[in-house]
C-alpha cells in the first residue's frame, strides 16, 4: 500500500473508532469495546514479549492481576485516584515480571512455558488465600470510578461508559504507539535477532538476557496498567478473572492476530471479544465451537490474520511484466 | 489461481464477518407481542457451575410455565424468559446484564449465581434501574453495600448459624467444633457467623481448614482433624467436593468418632447421596428446603418437578422457582412492567412457598425460617422445624 | 504424632504415583513428538468416563474396566496423534502448546456436553476393604495405586530397553532425522507413543474417578502437575520421572497437612524456584532444550 494510502486508511480507522459510540449507543456494545480496549492492551504487551522477542508466557494474566489488585487497594486503602492507582499497579506489575523474568527467563521454549504457567498459578492461589489483603475469593467490591479533577470536570463523566470507551482508546493508542517505537528501534531489532536465533544473537555480542528481561519486564507492566483500567471500569475484582485460563484467551488472540505484528494483536483481541458475544445463542455449545476453532486455526493459518491478509496481498500483486 | 491457505485464509473471514453482521443486533428474538412481560435469567450455563446453574434454571423455567399455564399473571400478562449465559465469570456476566438490560429491555433480572457475577452485575443494575434477585449468592456484602436494586431471595450464612447451632449445641451436645469449609466467601463468611454463634452458646472451635473448590484429596486435611478431640466436624461447600470429604471422612473411619454436620445444606439433594452411597448416614444440617417437606405447596412442588426432571428437586431450583413467583407477585402489586416500579413492589413482598413464610427486610435480604434435616437410610428427613432464622 | 507423619506421607506416596502416570505420558509425548500437550489430562477424564460406562453399561467389573478403558483410550490417542497432531509436527512449538489447549477446550466441553456436569463415582469393590496397620488407615482401592503404577511402570521401562519398538522410540527422541534415515517409521512411532501416553493417563483417570470423582472437567490440575514432576524430573528418563512425582506427591501432602492446606497448590512451583536457583544452569542437562 502506497503512503498516501496509509495515510488515508489510518485516518479512514481514526474516524470510524472516534465515531463508533455515536453509532453503537447502547451500553451493551459500548461494554463490548471497552473490554476489547482492555484486552487490546493485554494483546500488544504479550505481543511484545511472544511475538517480537520470541519468549513464551503463559502468566500474562498475572500481571493483569496483579496490576488490578494494587490498583484497587491503592485507591481503596491509600486513597490514590484512579490517574495515580493506575500506575500503582502498572509498576507493581513491572517489578514483579522483573523479578519472575530474571529468574526464568534462562529457560526456553517449553520450559519457558510450562514455568510461566505456574507461576500463573502460584499467583492465584495467593490471590485466592492472601484474604486480609485480597479479600481472597470474596473480592473487593466498591472500586471508585476515575474522576477528573474539578477544572476539567465537566469534559468526561465516568458514569456512562462513552467516557470509558474514549479513555481506553486513549491507553490503547499509547501502548500501541509505545510498542510501535520499540520495535523500530535498535532495541527493537535486538529482541527481534533474540527471536529469530538467539544463540547467534548473543554470538554477536547482544546481552539476549538483558533485552529478554526488559521485553518481559515491560510487557508484565502494561499488562498491570491495563488490569489497573479492568479493576476501575467493572469496579469488583476477584481471582477468577485472573487465571491461567485467561492467560491463554490473551495468547490465542496474540496468535489469532499475527504475532510478529504490531495489528495482530489488536485486530486478534477485538475479534476474540466480540465472537463469544455473537456466539451467546450457542449457549453450552460455545466452548466447544471455540476449541475446534482454535484446532482448525492453528492448522490451517497459523500466521494470524494479519498474516494472512499479508500475504494475500503479495501474491495478488502482478507478476513482473513479461 | 488461489492457493490452498489462500481459500482457507477467505473462507475463515467470511465466516467470521457472516458472524458479525448475523450477530450484531440480533438475538433471541422470542416477543410475544401485546401482553407479555420479560424477565432476565442471568445464570451460568457454561463453565464449571454449569451444573448448578441448570439446576436454577430448571426451577425458574417450571415456575414461568405453571404461571403462563394459568395464562400468566393475574390470568392475562405472560412471562417471557430471557436466558443470557454469565459462564461464571464477572466481566461475561456484566455483558449479559448490559445486554438483558439494555438490548432485551427486561422488567427484572435473576440472577446471578457465583457472588463474584451478583457483585459485578449489581453495579449494571444500580446504573440502570432495573432488580437484580439473586436467588443463590451468599456474600454479604451483595446486600450490605447500600445498593437498593439488588436483591437476595435466599438465606444467609448468619440465619443459618442462628437457626443450626442452637440445635447443635443444646439437642445434640457438639461442644467442640471442627470446620473443613471451601474458601469462597461462602465458605470463610460461614465460618465466621458460626463461629460467634458458637462462642456465644458457650461451645469451642478448634480446627478450622479451608479448601479450594474442585479440590479431590482432603486426606491431609483429615489426618489432621483425626489428631483433634473435635466431637463433631461442620462441612460448608457443595455436592461434588463434600461428596469426597464425607467419603474420605469415612474410610479413614472418622465416622466412629464425631459427628458430621453440614448446616448450608450444600450436599442437600439426591446427587449427594447417590455420591456418597450411606456413608453419610447420621449427617445433620440445615435446609430452607428439602424434597420431604410436608406442607401442601411443598409437595404440589416437589411433584411437579419430579414429573418434569425424573428427580426431586433441591434448593436451587426452590430458589429460582420461589424467585420468579414473587417477581410475578410483585409485578401485580405494582400493576405494571416498569422495572423502577417492580423493585418497590419488590420490597413489600409477602410471600408463601414450597419452603414457608418469606418477606424481605430494608436490606432486601429474604427472611425466611430453616428446616433441621438429618440423612436416615438415604433419604433428608426433617428433625424439627421450621425454626426461625432471625430472632 | 509420628503417626500422622507417615499417614501424610503415605497419602503423599499415593498422591505422587498418580502423577507419576500422567507424567510419564507427558514425557514420552514431549521428548519423542516435542509437543507440550495441554490435553493430556484430558485423556485421563475420558479414560475415566470409559470405565465408568464399561462398568454401569457392560456389567464390567473394576480392574477389567480399567483395562477395556486403557485399550480403548490407546485406539483414542492414535486418531488424535493423526488428525490433530500430526500436521503440525516440526512446526514452531507455540503452535503445538495452542493446538493442544485447543483440543483441551474441545474435549473438556464436549463432555460437559455430552456427559452433562453431573459428578459421578466409580464404585469398585476395594474401596469397602478397609486397611489398618502400624495406626495407618488406607483402603484397598488407595494402595491398589501403588500396586498399578508401580505394574506399569515397570512395564514401561522394560518396553523401551528391551522391545524393537522401545528402541526405535529411543531413536526417534533422540533425533528424528537420523532415525528417519535409519529406515525407522517414525510416523508409526508417533502413534505408538501416543498410544502408550493415553493408556497411561487413562489407568491414572480410572483410578482417580474410583477414589474420588469422575467429572468433564477433572484434568486440567493434574496436567500442570505433572509437567513440574516432567521438569524436575530431568527430562532424561523414567527413573527421574518416578522420583520427581514422588518427591512432589510428598511435598505436596506433608506441606499441606503439616504447613498450610490452602496453599498446597503452590509448593511444587516452590520446589520449581528452589531447583533453579541451586542450579542455575538448568535442571535439563542431558537433552536438547
Amino acid at each position: 500500500m502506497s503512503r498516501g494510502g496509509r495515510w488515508v486508511a489510518g485516518l479512514g480507522v481514526a474516524t470510524a473508532l472516534l465515531c463508533l459510540p455515536a453509532l453503537f449507543s447502547l451500553d451493551y456494545y459500548l461494554h463490548i469495546f471497552v473490554m476489547a480496549g482492555i484486552h487490546a492492551m493485554l494483546a500488544i504487551s504479550l505481543g511484545l514479549i511472544i511475538g517480537f522477542t520470541g519468549q513464551v508466557s503463559l502468566c500474562h494474566a498475572a500481571f493483569y492481576g496483579i496490576g488490578a489488585y494494587a490498583s484497587a487497594l491503592a485507591s481503596l486503602n491509600l486513597g490514590f485516584p484512579f490517574w495515580i492507582a493506575m500506575w500503582v499497579g502498572g509498576l507493581l506489575a513491572g517489578v514483579l515480571s522483573y523479578a519472575l523474568g530474571r529468574l526464568v527467563l534462562r529457560l526456553k521454549g517449553h520450559f519457558l512455558a510450562i514455568t510461566t504457567a505456574f507461576f500463573g498459578v502460584l499467583v492465584t492461589v495467593v490471590l485466592n488465600n492472601w484474604v486480609p489483603l485480597t479479600k481472597g475469593p470474596m473480592g473487593i467490591p466498591g472500586i471508585p470510578r476515575p474522576s477528573l479533577p474539578a477544572f476539567l470536570g465537566t469534559l468526561a463523566d465516568f458514569e456512562s461508559r462513552v467516557a470509558y470507551y474514549y479513555l481506553v482508546l486513549v491507553c490503547v493508542l499509547g501502548v500501541t504507539y509505545l510498542v510501535y517505537r520499540i520495535v523500530g528501534s535498535r532495541l527493537g531489532r535486538a529482541l527481534i535477532a533474540i527471536r529469530e536465533n538467539e544463540e547467534l544473537a548473543q554470538s554477536l555480542g547482544i546481552e539476549t538476557m538483558r533485552y529478554k528481561v526488559f521485553a518481559f519486564t515491560l510487557g508484565g507492566g502494561l499488562a498491570g496498567i491495563a488490569g489497573a483500567f479492568y479493576a476501575h471500569y467493572i469496579l469488583f475484582i476477584s481471582p477468577v478473572t485472573f487465571t491461567i485460563g485467561e492467560s491463554i484467551n490473551i495468547l490465542v488472540m496474540v496468535i489469532f492476530g499475527g504475532m510478529t505484528t504490531l495489528a495482530g494483536p489488536i485486530i486478534g483481541a477485538a475479534i476474540l471479544t466480540i465472537l463469544p458475544e455473537l456466539l451467546r445463542m450457542a449457549g453450552a455449545l460455545r466452548l466447544v465451537i471455540y476449541g475446534l476453532a482454535l484446532m482448525a486455526f492453528i492448522v490451517w493459518m497459523p500466521q494470524g490474520i494479519v498474516g494472512a491478509v499479508r500475504e494475500l496481498l503479495v501474491r495478488d500483486r502482478p507478476e513482473a511484466p513479461g | 489461481m488461489w492457493s490452498q491457505e489462500g481459500k482457507r485464509a477467505w473462507v475463515l473471514t467470511g465466516v467470521f464477518v457472516f458472524a458479525i453482521a448475523a450477530g450484531l443486533g440480533l438475538g433471541p428474538a422470542g416477543v410475544l407481542a401485546g401482553e407479555a412481560v420479560k424477565l432476565g435469567v442471568l445464570m451460568p450455563v457454561s463453565g464449571t457451575l454449569a451444573y448448578d446453574g441448570g439446576l436454577t434454571i430448571e426451577g425458574i423455567k417450571l415456575a414461568a410455565d405453571e404461571i403462563n399455564t394459568g395464562g400468566g399473571i393475574d390470568g392475562k400478562m405472560k412471562i417471557d424468559l430471557v436466558v443470557e449465559d454469565s459462564a461464571g465469570l464477572p466481566a461475561t456476566s456484566v455483558a449479559a446484564m448490559t445486554k438483558l438490560v439494555g438490548v432485551h429491555k427486561v422488567s427484572a433480572v435473576i440472577g446471578d449465581f457465583a457472588s463474584s457475577c451478583t457483585l459485578a452485575s449489581m453495579e449494571v443494575a444500580k446504573r440502570e434501574r432495573v432488580a437484580l434477585v439473586t436467588p443463590i449468592s451468599l456474600a454479604p456484602k451483595i446486600t450490605q453495600s447500600g445498593n437498593e436494586w439488588v436483591f437476595r431471595a435466599c438465606d444467609n450464612s448468619e440465619m443459618i448459624a442462628n437457626a443450626f447451632t442452637k440445635y447443635a449445641v443444646k439437642d445434640k451436645q457438639v461442644r467442640k467444633w471442627a470446620f473443613i469449609a471451601v474458601n469462597t466467601d461462602y465458605g470463610r463468611g460461614s465460618v465466621d457467623a458460626f463461629s460467634k454463634k458458637i462462642k456465644e452458646l458457650g461451645g469451642e472451635v478448634g480446627l478450622v481448614e479451608y479448601f479450594n473448590q474442585g479440590e479431590t484429596d482432603y486426606y491431609a486435611i483429615l489426618t489432621k482433624l483425626q489428631a483433634t478431640d473435635a466431637q463433631g466436624l461442620c462441612l460448608l461447600g457443595e455436592t461434588m467436593d463434600l461428596s469426597r470429604v464425607v467419603n474420605q471422612f469415612f474410610e479413614l473411619g472418622l465416622n466412629k468418632k464425631m459427628i458430621l454436620m453440614d448446616p448450608t445444606s450444600g450436599t442437600f439433594n439426591s446427587k449427594f447421596i447417590e455420591l456418597t452411597k450411606g456413608r453419610a448416614e447420621g449427617m445433620i444440617g440445615a435446609s430452607r428446603f428439602v424434597d420431604t417437606i410436608e406442607t401442601p405447596a411443598a409437595k404440589k412442588f416437589v411433584a411437579a418437578y419430579k414429573a418434569r426432571h425424573g428427580r426431586v428437586p433441591e434448593k436451587y431450583a426452590q430458589a429460582g422457582y420461589d424467585t420468579v413467583h414473587m417477581i410475578a407477585q410483585a409485578i401485580s402489586r405494582a400493576k405494571s412492567t416498569q422495572p423502577a416500579a417492580v423493585r418497590d413492589a419488590l420490597t413489600q413482598t409477602q410471600y408463601a412457598g414450597p419452603q414457608g413464610k418469606a418477606f424481605f427486610d430494608k436490606t432486601n435480604q429474604l427472611i425466611i425460617d430453616e428446616y433441621i434435616i438429618s440423612v436416615k437410610d438415604g433419604k433428608f428427613v426433617v428433625e424439627a422445624g421450621p425454626v426461625k432464622a432471625v430472632d | 504424632m509420628i503417626t500422622v507423619f507417615f499417614q501424610q506421607a503415605l497419602n503423599g506416596i499415593i498422591l505422587g504415583s498418580l502423577y507419576m502416570l500422567v507424567a510419564l505420558g507427558l514425557f514420552l509425548i514431549f521428548g519423542i513428538l516435542e509437543v507440550t500437550n495441554f490435553a493430556h489430562g484430558e485423556f485421563y477424564m475420558l479414560g475415566a468416563f470409559a470405565t465408568l460406562f464399561v462398568m454401569t453399561g457392560l456389567g464390567v467389573p473394576f480392574l477389567p474396566a480399567v483395562v477395556l478403558a486403557m485399550l480403548c483410550m490407546a485406539a483414542f490417542g492414535v486418531v488424535v496423534e493423526r488428525v490433530v497432531f500430526r500436521p503440525i509436527v516440526g512446526k514452531p512449538l507455540i503452535n503445538g502448546m495452542l493446538l493442544s489447549f485447543g483440543l483441551s477446550t474441545f474435549l473438556t466441553n464436549a463432555a460437559l456436553l455430552l456427559f452433562t456436569a453431573d459428578p459421578r463415582k466409580i464404585e469398585s469393590e476395594f474401596a469397602q476393604v478397609h486397611l489398618r496397620f502400624l495406626g495407618l488407615h488406607v483402603t484397598l482401592e488407595r494402595l491398589l495405586v501403588l500396586v498399578v503404577g508401580a505394574a506399569l511402570v515397570g512395564f514401561l521401562a522394560y518396553f523401551i530397553q528391551h522391545t524393537k519398538t522401545g528402541k526405535a522410540m529411543r531413536a526417534v527422541a533422540q533425533d528424528r532425522i537420523a532415525a528417519q534415515m535409519a529406515g525407522i517409521p517414525v510416523f508409526r512411532i508417533y502413534a505408538v507413543t501416543f498410544a502408550i501416553g493415553s493408556m497411561l493417563a487413562s489407568a491414572a483417570g480410572s483410578m482417580v474417578g474410583a477414589i474420588f470423582l469422575v467429572s468433564p472437567d477433572m484434568g486440567w490440575t493434574i496436567v500442570l502437575k505433572a509437567f513440574i514432576v516432567v521438569i524436575l524430573g530431568g527430562m532424561g528418563n523414567i527413573g527421574g520421572i518416578v522420583c520427581a512425582s514422588l518427591f512432589v506427591g510428598l511435598v505436596e501432602s506433608l506441606g499441606g497437612g503439616f504447613v498450610s492446606y490452602a496453599y498446597k497448590d503452590a509448593y511444587p512451583f516452590l520446589l520449581l524456584v528452589l531447583a533453579f536457583l541451586l542450579r542455575p544452569e538448568g535442571l535439563m542437562g542431558g537433552r536438547r532444550a
